[in-house]
């Protein structure tokens, strides 16, 4: 363990805070997820033929 | 999920020998590792099934599933940094669990890289399925082996050495209950991922 790190202050606190840290991780996470997503269907929607345009 | 979010706050108890109410990241944590492991085998899975009947969605499908398990793998390394701070006050200290799943963050990312680098469809398919059923081989040495090899801060695997699950009922029920919702949440982000790959695929031309 990295010396300078070990003597940072520990959480002096039930560590709720750190359980709602984690939970925003992964919910932001997911969402940049669905984020990736939503472009790949705009890009879909683009890449398709315009159905006024077919013969 | 709702549900699971409550009650890992508010329903099931601490466990002991953690610092505080740190044991609830548990219920996040690992989900994540386990999540991604699946979809990693997944990967692995319709990348043998490509390279047999060279039909795109398995392609598609195994792409989509290393890229949601890179995802979860990457919010198993982070939570973890989050729970190592609180339980022995640094994010980050190399430890055999946090080496190894950087590696195979590595690996997974190299993946997607390859994937990225070549044009042509089907050498795409057929190079990146080759790669991912090697890739699938460091999986069960990164996730279950090295760290049993080694010395490790990480807290008891959820089987343990004696082959049982020591946990309290209540925190037992949230576990197994937040593995499964995120599994099916995982299962439900993968289909919308393959169907997306599909028109896109059916779009271009």
């Amino acid at each position: 363990m990295n010396p300078a790190v070990a003597s940072a202050p520990a959480p002096a606190h039930g560590a709720l805070f750190y359980v709602a840290a984690v939970n925003l991780v992964i919910w932001a996470g997911l969402f940049l997820y669905l984020l990736y997503l939503d472009r790949k269907v705009r890009a879909a929607s683009a890449a398709r033929p315009d159905p006024e345009d077919r013969p | 999920m709702a549900v699971i979010i409550w009650a890992s706050f508010l329903w099931a108890r601490p466990a002991e020998n953690f610092v505080g109410e740190s044991s609830r990241i548990v219920f996040y944590h690992v989900p994540m590792a386990w999540v991604a492991t699946v979809a990693f085998f997944l990967a692995a899975w319709h990348s043998a099934v490509y390279l047999r009947k060279r039909r795109a969605e398995s392609d598609e499908a195994a792409a989509a599933a290393a890229r949601l398990g890179l995802v979860f793998c990457v919010l198993a390394t982070v939570t973890g940094a989050i729970f190592a701070r609180v339980m022995w006050n640094a994010y980050w200290n190399w430890d055999p669990r946090q080496t190894s799943i950087t590696l195979l963050l590595l690996v997974y990312g190299a993946y997607l890289g390859l994937r990225g680098a070549i044009e042509d469809p089907e050498r795409r398919a057929t190079l990146s399925a080759a790669y991912a059923l090697v890739a699938f081989v460091t999986v069960p040495f990164l996730m279950f082996a090295v760290p049993r090899m080694y010395a490790s801060l990480h807290p008891d695997t959820v089987i343990n050495a004696r082959g049982k699950v020591e946990m309290s009922p209540d925190i037992k029920t949230v576990f197994f209950a937040a593995n499964l919702a995120f599994l099916v949440l995982f299962f439900w982000l993968y289909s919308l991922d393959r169907k997306v790959s599909r028109l896109l695929r059916e779009a271009r031309p």
